[in-house]
């Protein structure tokens, strides 16, 4: 049949969406307990009672049958006739189940065996239900002429809905629809039209219209009728209104036998009926306009009640709805290719137009705008694919109901981050593992009520699935209060499905073992069931979240439950990565698996660099990291030969037999120098693993778009994808955990996690805590918190121009403005007089000059580690990964003397003394400023010698000797008052002129009792962090002076 | 019925291939080296937009690898979806090109011949130092011989030696 063709489609979309919508409401109702939410109930009662009327316009009896008993049963509910209980639930979850697959399966669903389901329900509904019975209405006599000669239509429809219309004043209608001309040609679903109905009125019941099939020879086209029993409180015209139906459609029902009962009984019954809830509906009832629902007639009682719930309340929620249109998931992926082809256009645009917008002026602002509006519209389209997590949490309350009765326990399972999106190839991807990961959880993690009670546990156990953003990624946890994971019988339990070897499992850490769960074998075979915890399948999980491009992080209490975390792209298609280069091969990283970027200079290689185990390892702040030669790795480099295996150290590991094929891919320590360069090292961090990549150069991050590897290539462990850099050159995407497995370097990790217990002991963690801003551009930068006095927010439009240099009027002062990307190796922004604009106005300024920027993404609290090579220009302190991203430090005060040269002219080589570099010691413990103030200091010709903490400070004073010092005031160990204390306590050191450098006290003005303090402490000058100028111009004071008293020799 | 073979010089020897199945020949290629792949892959290349595998056809056919690549031409096939029309004409059943994009290298392109079906003969043993299974049939072209390259078998041969070097 041709109308079906189009409105069957809808049907089923849209009875699935209210499936959908009815089971988490089943099961939220279930957990609520003895007391059914009223507003749940009919919310599911709604949803079934659509379905069931929209079958009605297809004839499909099964679904309507089914529908129409889980409606009543329902509807006992609502009206508190039965108890919500675990049966019904069940009856109406298996009537859920049926209705699912028949609308799956459409054609073959009036061959659906719906028996079971519906006795089910049947029986539930005899047990309880005392007074279903039918009665049968007929229409009313039409006015003569007009359908005299038709027999009257008659209904049989239960006493009870009757007793309730009569009760209600509402009127019975049959009303006669055509699926052509009332729904087709006026471009509406069933469902609009039954939407409709239920705005105005109650929709009772369909019937298929037998006799305008055999009667009305006039109606080709398979015109076929029917009539639905609609109850409302509207006259007929104001149906015919409502409906858009004519009126010849609309018939009356003659409810007088009725009535007439009810006015026997109505002494009674009527003055108790309307409850509170029903007069509120009233009283919004009557702020709708007349004209939409006129009170029907004048012999109305006033005691009317109106529907649950009003049609005030439908309309209301009709008219807010958005307008939507639906769009195939095939056209949107075409959507997603093509905007992966323009951003791939427009960086080769912007690459090969860029040296020409030097003589074509108006060349730069066509390219932002273009480049902006690529940015902006590629991010739509892939927003448009975004889905929230809530469409596959929502089935596991299900899953996690029916495991935990099956099982005999008592699960609960609490989801937050539901609303968190996701690229919908990963939402689809992320099924399995989730299921895989909450059956495990129920199957085995969480014990038996009575067990759990033994253990002072609550008799219910807890699931909690918990989603949120971090770091450009999602992080999806799962964790229980289960049993937890026993590593020891992990590991036991590996060696004896011969996964790993009983010399292996000695090696492993217990963190290690339990991640043994992970390998694939290790429960493919058998459940793990007698094993504590979890364990099956788990290698399923990680292959299929890593093939997402994601990692898997597991957490484990023995007694106490796990926690697995799923750490998640946003989206598949487009990534931000680091070029490198390894020989002449150039190929991208994803930044999110960069943690940092090392650099070890020639003379650090010793130090830095070590032999554990036959293993090359990196040193990173007292913390040791596998080393990964990406050369070698990738067979690229045949310079560098492999250094011989000492013999006596290899029987102390088992690389496994695959690895002792594989060349290892460390080269020579030797070699390593004899490149005499810095070694580049990407930290790389990934599902738990954290090792180092050595790489040959850095050369930028791009935004890539990530296409899929041909076929040819997808058996090489080394790579995930492919991709076009901006120079039209293809480059391999990386594979980090591939180069991992590839390199064998699993079994350094136990080495690793040994030395770590002992070292993290003594480590200390320097953390600071920065802000990230970016400029409106990619580029992300960040400045240290200290530094900063105040940010504003201003419009563009405020800022004034004089002699080409940009000002603002700021606290009765002019305020010179500074745009990084005129002194930066950046890229330029579209600037409009209408952008907001933020200024960072620093701290310690002696000429008032503030930073313009585009926004604040963030602040972090952050070990930084600064690489001064990768990305360097002049006004840059260098880079460091913060926040999952590479981000660019500005050095402020040398950006100001960039632009503003007249008012800084710094002295060269006063650090030189009239025969020699004058030498200084600086305690500082934060490792940003320790690097910032020793570059000043060197770039004015002074020798600097460091110290971490006040303690180092006086051992290397102890032996050395210098002609300044310049402390920190809060260190660790030793503060700066300690140490100012013991230097002027110490005969020889007395008299050495002594700077405190610090963000303590208040900057600016002339009485600062810190400063007071500091000099009462014997501290020769107290200068504020961090200005270069009056450092520098201060401490060559401070020598001059000492020289001239003649203390120094 | 008759077929349309692109002909093709490699070596001293003509090859051909169907024309249904030939995308376009290119020339000035960059090719993007495959660190640690078989000597069959020479390379990815950027096709406007989209990624080609580049196949060196010499190291395919037993022969020491195109080492000038900026002579040689590429051919380039079309993907699976591309042929589905063409799928019903002689010679084109089980043909499988795969999703991705791939190039032949060869040294230069020579003229399209059109051959009757029955014209295309079983290729003799030991006709050359080409395996057997990679040809499909031979053509008399006067005294010359035109080699009807089986590209499926090619392909198959490619993904053979790229899985095997992970084993390797």
């Amino acid at each position: 049949m041709s109308d079906f063709d189009e409105l069957l489609p809808a049907f089923i979309e849209e009875s699935q969406q209210h499936l959908q919508q009815i089971e988490p409401d089943l099961l939220a109702l279930e957990s609520e307990g003895s007391a059914p939410d009223t507003e749940t109930v009919n919310r599911i009662f709604r949803g079934i009672h659509s379905i069931k009327g929209a079958s009605g316009f297809f004839g499909f009896a099964n679904i309507g049958r089914l529908s129409h008993l889980m409606e009543n049963s329902l509807a006992l509910l609502r009206d508190g006739k039965i108890t919500l209980s675990p049966d019904l639930v069940d009856a109406l979850l298996s009537g859920l189940d049926a209705l699912k697959s028949m609308l799956e399966d459409i054609v073959g669903s009036e061959t659906f065996d719906i028996e079971t389901q519906a006795a089910f329900l049947q029986r539930l509904i005899d047990d309880h239900a005392r007074d279903r019975t039918t009665v049968t209405v007929s229409e009313k006599a039409a006015p003569a002429g007009e359908k005299a000669e038709s027999a009257l239509k008659k209904f049989d429809i239960s006493e009870a809905d009757i007793r309730r219309f009569v009760e209600r004043d509402l009127f019975l209608y049959a009303v006669t629809i055509f699926l052509n001309a009332d729904i087709r040609k006026k471009n509406k679903t069933p469902f609009d039209f039954i939407k409709n109905m239920e705005a105005g009125g109650q929709y009772v019941d369909s019937f298929l219209d037998i006799r305008s099939v055999t009667g009305l020879s006039d109606c080709l086209e398979n015109e076929l009728g029917f009539d639905f029993i609609f109850a409302t409180e509207l006259e007929p015209d104001a149906v015919s209104q409502t409906l858009d139906l004519p009126p010849a459609q609309i018939t009356p029902i003659d409810l007088s036998e009725h009535q007439k009962e009810k006015a026997a009984e109505a002494p009674q019954e009527t003055p108790a009926e309307p409850s509170e809830a029903e007069l509120s509906e009233e009283e919004q009832a009557e702020a709708i306009p007349e004209a939409a629902f006129r009170q029907p007639s004048a012999e109305k009682e006033p005691s009317t009640a109106s529907p649950e719930p009003t049609g005030a309340e439908r309309f209301r929620e009709m008219i807010h709805t958005e307008e939507k249109i639906r769009v195939g998931v095939n056209f949107l992926n075409e959507l997603v290719n093509l905007a992966g082809e323009l951003v791939l256009g427009r960086n080769q645009l912007m690459q090969t137009a860029l040296p020409l917008t030097k003589t074509a002026p108006n060349l730069s602002s066509v390219l932002q705008h273009i480049n902006r509006v690529t940015s902006e519209m590629q991010e739509k389209i892939m927003q448009m694919r975004m889905q929230p997590l809530s469409l596959i949490f929502d089935k596991f309350q299900r899953v996690v109901r029916d495991l935990a009765r099956k099982h005999e326990k008592e699960v609960r399972l609490s989801a937050s981050g539901g609303d968190v999106e996701l690229d919908k190839t990963i939402i689809e991807g992320l099924s399995d593992p989730l299921n895989h990961l909450i059956r495990n959880a129920v199957d085995h993690a969480i014990e038996p009520p009575k067990e759990r009670e033994k253990a002072g546990k609550p008799r219910f156990g807890t699931i909690r699935m918990r989603a949120f953003h971090q770091g450009g990624q999602v992080h999806l946890s799962i964790s229980d209060d289960g049993r937890g994971i026993d590593g020891d019988r992990v590991g036991e339990k590996a060696v004896e499905k011969g996964v790993i070897t009983a010399d292996q499992l000695k090696e492993m850490s217990p963190r290690e073992r339990v991640r043994l769960i992970f390998r694939p074998g290790f429960s493919t075979a058998e459940q793990v069931t007698d094993l504590s915890g979890r364990g099956v399948g788990m290698d399923v999980v990680i292959t299929n979240i890593e093939h997402l491009g994601g990692t898997v992080d597991i957490e484990t209490h023995p007694g106490n439950g796990t926690t697995v975390t799923l750490i998640l792209p946003l989206t598949l298609a487009i990534i931000s990565g680091l070029l490198i280069t390894a020989r002449d091969h150039y190929f991208i990283l994803p930044e999110v698996d960069i943690d940092e970027l090392v650099r070890v200079k020639p003379e650090e290689i010793d130090r830095r660099i070590d032999i554990i185990q036959d293993a090359w390892v990196l040193r990173l702040r007292e913390t040791l990291l596998p080393l990964v030669d990406l050369n070698r790795m990738l067979n690229l480099g045949d310079d560098r030969k492999m250094e011989d295996r000492k013999p006596g150290k290899e029987s102390q590991i088992e690389p496994g037999k695959e690895s002792a094929q594989k060349p290892s891919p460390i080269p020579a320590k030797a070699r390593l120098k004899e490149r005499n360069r810095p070694l580049r090292i990407l930290v790389i961090k990934h599902s738990g693993a954290k090792y180092g990549l050595l790489v040959d150069r850095i050369v930028n991050t791009e935004e890539i778009v990530v296409k899929p590897l041909p076929r040819y290539l997808k058996k090489m462990q080394s790579f995930s994808g492919v991709s076009i850099l901006g120079n039209g050159r293809v480059s391999l995407i990386l594979d980090v955990s591939g180069i991992v497995k590839k390199a064998a370097v699993r079994s350094l990790e136990s080495v690793i996690d040994q030395t770590e217990t002992e070292e993290e002991r003594v480590r200390e963690k320097e953390t600071q805590t920065l802000l990230l801003f970016d400029n409106n551009t990619p580029e992300r930068f960040a400045l240290p918190l200290e530094l900063i006095r105040r940010i504003e927010k201003i419009p563009a439009s405020q800022i004034e121009t004089i002699k080409e240099k940009q000002f603002l009027q700021y606290q009765d002062k002019k305020l010179r403005l500074i745009f990084l990307e005129d002194y930066l190796p950046v890229a330029r922004p579209e600037r409009t007089p209408d952008d907001i604009l933020g200024i960072i106005v620093p701290k310690q300024m002696k000429y008032p000059m503030g930073i313009v920027f585009h926004q604040v993404i963030n602040t972090v609290a952050a070990s930084v580690s600064l690489d001064t090579e990768t990305i360097m220009g002049q006004g840059l302190f260098g880079s460091a990964v913060l926040d999952g991203r590479i981000t660019l430090l500005p050095d402020i005060y040398t950006l100001f003397e960039l632009a503003a040269p007249e008012w800084y002219s710094t002295k060269r080589a006063e650090g030189s003394g009239p025969q020699r570099k004058y030498r200084v010691l600086l305690a500082e413990d934060t490792s940003f400023f320790r690097m910032v103030e020793k570059e000043y200091l060197e770039s004015a010709g002074y020798e600097v010698l460091i110290a971490e903490n006040g303690a180092v400070a006086l051992r290397i004073l102890e032996e050395e000797t210098v002609d300044a010092a310049i402390l920190d005031i809060v260190m660790p160990k030793l503060d700066g008052w300690g140490t100012i204390a013991a230097i002027r306590g110490d005969d020889r050191l007395k008299n050495l002129p002594v700077m405190a450098v610090t963000s303590l006290g208040d900057e600016g003005k002339s009485s600062n009792p810190m400063r007071e303090r500091g000099f009462e402490a014997g501290f020769d000058e107290w200068e504020m962090k961090l200005n270069k100028t009056s450092l520098l111009e201060k401490l060559a004071a401070l020598i001059k002076g000492k020289r001239k008293k003649g203390v120094l020799s | 019925m008759n077929r349309q073979i692109a002909t093709f010089q490699l070596d001293d020897n003509l090859l051909g291939v169907d024309i249904l199945l030939v995308k376009e020949v290119y020339r000035h290629m960059s090719i993007s080296p495959i660190p640690d792949a078989p000597p069959q892959l020479k390379g990815l290349m950027n096709l406007r937009g989209r990624v080609v595998t580049v196949i060196d056809l010499k190291v395919c056919l037993n022969r020491p690898s195109t080492e000038q690549v900026d002579d040689s031409r590429l051919l380039i096939f079309k993907t699976e979806e591309e042929i589905l029309g063409y799928r019903h004409r002689a010679g084109l059943d089980g043909v499988e090109l795969g999703e991705d994009i791939v190039g032949f290298l060869i040294d230069r392109m020579d003229e399209v011949v059109t051959v009757e079906t029955d014209e295309i003969l079983p290729p003799p043993p030991n006709l050359t130092d080409i395996e057997e299974d990679l040809i499909q049939g031979v053509i008399k072209q006067g005294e010359h011989l035109l080699i009807l390259l089986d590209v499926t078998a090619v392909l198959e041969k490619v993904m053979r030696a790229a899985a095997g070097k992970k084993e390797g």
